[in-house]
């Protein structure tokens, strides 16, 4: 035991070591490593990057499809959209929008969203680009207000976003016409602005047409500047003839609005942003709308006023000094009285008159009307019968005295010449009427009975005879003259030939045939008056026609 | 301090006594001089670093798009998942299901499994049912065909070029690195030292 010993047991007493693995680290940890930081920065970029999510209203989601449907500013994406719901009460639905990062300043309640689709309308064709990509949504980004994460999305897209410089205005019309969001608005028939948007006002009574002024245009509209219709074609029948304006083909086609400032008003300072102006039917209203300052007057004709429309001109001596407003049927049952009232506006400024009291302009009119001062229906146009009231200086009238109705003065009138020549006429036939036709007529008879016997006498037999030889000698005269004298008639007929083209020429140059037309209507009624103091003297002195005229003097 | 236990020849199956063998060098059969085995580096750790980023890309693949296509403005991503979706609305349910087991749900089990093995034998404890999920593993292994998937995807997409721009999605590159890493794992897994870890009576 002592020598064999163990040669562990002659080494003095030593611990084992403690053999430590190796526990660097491997290099393959450096692949997770890298999957990490791949991940880890995706993730962060994914969280960072993660812009607002809004939710935005639209009636119907058509053409809007979750997940694919972008949201556009200046045809670059800002967003896309994550899901659509149904509202609770089924009423419109809600479009989940992921914006982009930096989309939030823009944000506001101010911003609005609206979907684009192809759409055309107002003359123009937009968003040709959806049919092929599909709709998108488009927004107008506001930093306006407040952030907000709901909004209500615009069922059309807006016509002016807020990018374009310009001017918004407001039209008030009667009635909207042909138009409609988009319609053009010109300036000197250049293309300047658009309709934006129309809404009835309240009460109903009035439209609202709110149109937008594009820079640097918006400058000329001034605060007296007029806007009028210029919608389509502009066909006007009137006293003045037929009338066709249009400002351009465009707005032939969809309707428009033109204004301008007229040049005779002095220049006003231009219109602030959201101005009320009014809307004119036609130029020719918004030109009239110049005479601010009216008189109006009403005039009393006994005659059918068939033919004189509200509007029509009242002139005096051609120049048109105003336009009549209004008619009425003033009637008196008890009487059986029944005579038109015709109420007209006479623009001061067109008759340069001073500008004074009520009442020394019911002076001024009565002394007119004591000058002879008469109103009278006149035909303006042969051919639509279109009629305007014209006032004249008569010598032959008698006094008159205006009165009032319904506070304003009455001006006299004396019936027109139509209705004169019917008087004249009428009264000629009734004296025609009371000539001794009968006692006329049997001495006739008489006198006839008288003829046929000196023609069944046997002279005239013998004359008739020799009538009927002479006629034989004049035929054959006839028959020889005939080779010569037919040439002759024949160049004459061709003379007539060309009077008559010469006079075609007369005929179709209308205006002065309409004036001869009525001169000679004139004419005729002088004419007839002349027959009608023919006749009446023939009444009284029968004898006149043998005797000759007598002086009146002598009884 | 290793058991002395016997391993097979994989192709004549002679019985040889299992010996420590340096690292890089190899073991081979006595007989038919095939290998029988080659002792692996770090084994254990190598895989599973190699497990946690093939996870981190799986993600990635999972989440990101996968690849987008562009005809005019109009751009339609797809991920993974809704690929395999619109394949299924397509009426090609069986394509579909192929494609979800062998390139979504094959990975992910290999993946877990690895990690279910690996994680407590890095803490030196045996997990419970061991060969079950280890046998899983290799069942499954041949199924993954991600890299199937991947040619397939490059053809379509090359036929495709000439109608539309196709936009490549970061989970496509995500998609290949899972590929290598999935490759590189059982590479580095030593099958026989998950073996030994196994006792048996």
């Amino acid at each position: 035991m002592t020598d064999q010993t163990n040669p562990s047991a002659n080494a003095p007493m030593a611990a084992t070591p403690v053999i430590k693995e190796r526990r660097s680290i491997s290099i393959v940890w450096l692949v997770p490593l890298v999957a990490l930081v791949i991940g880890g920065w995706l993730a962060y970029k994914a969280v960072t990057e993660k812009g607002p999510v809004i939710n935005v209203s639209f009636q119907s989601a058509n053409g809007l499809e979750a997940g694919k449907t972008k949201v556009k500013f200046k045809d670059v994406e800002v967003g896309v959209v994550q899901d659509i719901e149904i509202y609770n009460d089924l009423s419109h639905v809600i479009v989940k929008i992921e914006m982009h990062k930096g989309a939030r300043p823009y944000l506001t309640e101010k911003t609005s969203f609206w979907v684009v689709r192809a759409r055309i309308a107002a003359g123009q064709v937009t968003g040709l680009g959806t049919l092929l990509g599909g709709a998108y949504i488009g927004i107008e980004p506001s930093t306006e207000g407040v952030f907000t994460e709901q909004y209500v999305g615009l069922e059309k897209p807006p016509i002016v976003t807020g990018q374009t410089e310009g001017r918004r205005f407001t039209l008030n019309a009667p009635r909207l016409g042909s138009l409609n969001p988009g319609s053009p608005i010109y300036f000197r028939q250049i293309q300047v602005g658009q309709v934006v948007d129309f809404k009835l006002d309240e009460e109903g009574n009035n439209v609202g047409v709110d149109i937008f002024i594009e820079s640097p245009y918006h400058r000329f509209v001034r605060q007296n500047s007029r806007f009028w219709v210029a919608s389509g074609l502009d066909l006007q029948l009137s006293a003045n003839g037929l009338r066709v304006d249009t400002e351009s083909i465009v707005s032939l086609m969809i309707g428009g609005i033109a204004f301008t400032t007229f040049s005779e008003e002095k220049q006003m300072p231009e219109a602030a942003e959201r101005s009320q102006f009014k809307l004119y039917e036609t130029l020719d209203q918004a030109r009239d709308d110049r005479y601010t300052q009216k008189i109006e007057f009403y005039i009393e004709f006994a005659d059918s006023v068939r033919g004189l429309s509200i509007g029509a001109p009242v002139e005096f001596r051609g120049f048109q000094i105003g336009t009549v407003t209004d008619l009425e049927l003033k009637a008196d049952f008890e009487k059986l009285a029944f005579s038109t009232m015709v109420r007209i506006s006479i623009e001061r400024q067109r008759l340069s008159l001073p500008e004074e009291m009520e009442e020394d302009q019911t002076k001024r009119f009565m002394r007119m009307v004591d000058g002879g001062l008469r109103a009278q229906l006149k035909t303006g146009n042969l051919l639509t019968g279109q009629l305007f009231v014209d006032f004249e200086y008569r010598q032959d009238t008698t006094a008159a005295v205006p009165g009032r109705y319904k506070d304003l003065l009455v001006l006299p009138s004396v019936p027109s010449t139509s209705q004169e020549l019917m008087t004249d006429v009428s009264s000629f036939m009734k004296k025609l009427n009371r000539l001794p036709l009968e006692k006329i007529g049997h001495d006739l008879q008489s006198s006839i009975a008288g003829i046929d016997q000196l023609v069944n006498s046997t002279e005239m037999r013998k004359t008739v005879h020799s009538l009927e030889r002479i006629l034989a000698e004049v035929q054959a005269i006839a028959t020889t003259s005939n080779t010569e004298t037919l040439p002759a008639f024949n160049a004459s007929l061709a003379e007539i030939q060309t009077l008559l083209r010469n006079m075609e020429g007369w005929v179709s140059a209308d205006a002065p045939l309409y004036d001869d037309l009525r001169n000679t209507l004139e004419e005729l009624a002088k004419a007839a008056r002349s027959i009608n103091e023919l006749a009446d003297m023939l009444e009284r002195h029968p004898e006149a026609l043998i005797q000759g005229k007598q002086s009146e003097a002598r009884p | 301090m290793k058991t002395t236990s016997l391993v097979a020849c994989h192709e004549c199956d002679l019985l040889h006594q299992q010996m420590d063998v340096p690292i890089g060098g190899v073991a081979r059969c006595a007989r038919c001089g095939s290998s029988l085995y080659r002792p692996k580096r770090d084994s254990l750790n190598r895989t599973f670093a190699l497990t946690v980023s093939g996870i981190i890309f799986y993600v990635i693949a999972n989440i990101y798009p996968f690849l987008g296509f562009r005809i005019g403005s109009q751009i339609r991503e797809t991920t993974l998942a809704t690929g395999i979706y619109e394949l299924y609305l397509q009426q090609m349910s069986i394509i579909a299901t192929l494609v979800f087991l062998t390139v979504i749900m094959v990975p992910a089990v290999n993946l877990l499994c690895l990690l279910y093995i690996l994680i407590p034998l890095k803490a030196k404890r045996v997990p419970p049912h061991l060969a079950k999920v280890f046998r899983l593993y290799l069942l499954l292994k041949p199924w993954g065909m991600m890299e199937i998937f991947m040619l397939g995807i490059l053809v379509a997409a090359i036929k495709l070029v000439k109608m539309a721009t196709i936009i490549p999605g970061v989970a496509l590159f995500a998609f290949m690195a899972l590929i290598f890493v999935l490759a590189a794992t059982s590479v580095t897994l030593d099958r026989h030292l998950i073996w030994d870890q196994i006792k048996w009576q």
